[in-house]
């Protein structure tokens, strides 16, 4: 029988009680869709790395606000990325570093039985999105938000997340439609 | 392809691989829940360095000639006789930014007085965490709805933050309250840098206005740009003057007359006795386009009646300014009850 996956909230329980392995869990299971979700924001992948830390040391800091989260860290976490990101961008050195590319792929195929090909037009499809409908792509399919807590990471209405999420999804169909 | 095929596909698909590792950050990285055995030695070593800056701070303060005056004001904040503490109140708005180091000290050592006065002297309220600020008047936080008779009502200033723009279209002036985010970095020219942005009252997003731009020359009569914090914040205050108010009164003497004209139409906006005043006195301009914005004006505050003579429109003005200052006069009286 299967051993029954731990909650977020019970893996930083069990890190604030001394078990520095709980800590790595959490760590892997958010790491790449938050770094994501800084590429998407920051087009740098130096930076986004950076963020990706900052935003865990900010959840060891966090004290009850994170424990207050049920279940899933990811809003907590992800809004904490998101409001690093804003400060990063406004700051000169964020801008000017902003400049610089980001190399690697976004995404990669689940499973052997994912066409490469066709992951590869879709991650190119993701770049042209603005930075907006991105995130609530990444958040929401990704990071396995629901949409009320996507308007919550992003602060914006409930309809504004839904609506940026269906316009994302409209203009991959447009983009990737061609494909076929 | 459709929606549904990208959506299918997208779950399908996951975040790369972030390249920084397998691990994640260690302990060292980490702040721990333990103190580090070296951490008493270094924390006790700070204490004494804040102690010891302290004391040199506290020599150098009491070399420096200090304004008595306003340390007085900022102290007669908390005062126990509310008429005491609306009178410090309004001599440290008559201050200006000048008194706002003073106050400023006084509300970080928790003083109740000077955290309320802070915002209003500031000239400027956070909204929210992301360092989006809003500009605010002093002016605009002395009246309250509750506060001013009921035919001001429905032309009030509410509490939300706004600034006057003036503008020129078809060559007449024009005002409009606006809420506004201004952004800029700092040290750059006023205005050529502002953006000014109107917050869209369904969405709650903030949008670029393109109609509203700053004229060059006009505000630079009224306005001066007060950069504050480390960054990119801007609080506009009144040029040469005490407050926007007094800004606006000045330029109707002062300036060229599409400035005054600029400014008697724009004290419909404040509702205020002096507004009333100043907008009578801009009847008596020699320029018709300033006559014709302080008639305007005059309509807006005073109502007074149809085709009536100057006269006519200071005795109704008078009227309206015994009105608003007994019933002014007994809401205070109101709110002194316990």
């Amino acid at each position: 029988m299967a051993e029954p996956v731990a909650s977020d909230r019970d893996l930083l329980v069990a890190y604030r009680e001394g078990r520095e392995g709980a800590f790595e869990s959490l760590y892997a299971r958010h790491k790449n869709a938050l770094w994501l979700h800084a590429r998407t924001l920051l087009h740098d992948d130096a930076l986004a790395e950076d963020l990706v830390h900052e935003t865990f040391l900010r959840l060891v800091r966090s004290g009850d606000a994170a424990m207050a989260a049920s279940g899933s860290l990811g809003p907590f976490l992800h809004t904490a990325l998101r409001r690093l990101a804003i400060d990063r961008i406004r700051s000169d050195t964020a801008s000017r570093r902003r400049e610089e590319s980001v190399g690697a792929a976004w995404i990669r195929p689940l499973g052997p039985a994912v066409d490469p090909g066709e992951v590869a037009d879709l991650d190119r499809a993701l770049r042209r999105l603005p930075a907006e409908q991105m995130e609530a792509v990444l958040l929401h399919v990704y990071a396995d938000m629901t949409f009320q807590e996507v308007a919550d990471a992003t602060e914006v209405p409930l309809k504004t997340a839904i609506s940026r999420y269906g316009a994302a999804l409209k203009k991959l169909a447009d983009t990737l439609g061609g494909r076929e | 392809m459709n929606e549904q095929d990208i959506e299918q596909l997208l779950r399908r698909t996951a975040p790369a691989e972030a390249p920084f590792g397998a691990r994640a950050p260690r302990p060292a990285d980490l702040p721990s829940r333990r103190p580090p055995a070296w951490i008493l030695p270094l924390a006790a070593a700070a204490v004494f360095l804040s102690f010891a800056a302290w004391v040199a701070g506290r020599a150098r303060h009491f070399d420096a000639p200090a304004d008595g005056e306003l340390e007085a004001l900022v102290a007669q904040l908390d005062d126990a006789s509310p008429e005491r503490r609306a009178d410090a109140e309004r001599r440290l708005l008559d201050r200006g930014p000048t008194a706002l180091p003073a106050v400023e000290r006084a509300a970080r050592r928790g003083r109740a007085g000077a955290q309320k006065m802070l915002p209003w002297l500031a000239g400027m309220v956070p909204i929210s965490a992301d360092r989006v600020f809003f500009v605010r008047f002093g002016i605009y936080d002395r009246l309250t709805a509750d506060s001013i008779p009921d035919w001001m009502q429905p032309v009030l200033a509410t509490d939300r933050p706004y600034l006057m723009i003036v503008r020129e279209r078809d060559g007449a002036i024009e005002t409009t309250a606006v809420r506004l985010h201004l952004h800029a970095t700092r040290h750059e020219a006023l205005p050529e840098t502002n953006l000014i942005w109107d917050r869209d009252e369904q969405s709650g997003h903030f949008l670029r206005e393109p109609a509203v731009a700053l004229p060059r020359h006009d505000l630079r009569d009224i306005f001066v740009a007060w950069p504050r914090l480390r960054d990119s914040s801007f609080a506009f205050m009144a040029k040469d003057a005490r407050s926007l108010f007094e800004g606006l009164t000045a330029s109707t003497t002062r300036g060229p007359a599409h400035v005054r004209a600029a400014a008697a139409h724009a004290l419909r906006h404040f509702f205020t006795f002096r507004s009333v005043e100043a907008a009578l006195r801009a009847l008596e301009d020699d320029d018709p386009s300033v006559r014709a914005a302080a008639r305007g004006t005059l309509a807006v505050l005073v109502d007074p009646p149809e085709g009536a003579a100057v006269a006519e429109w200071w005795a109704a003005a008078a009227d309206r300014g015994r009105i608003l200052e007994q019933r002014c006069e007994k809401r205070r009286a109101e709110m002194r009850k316990p």
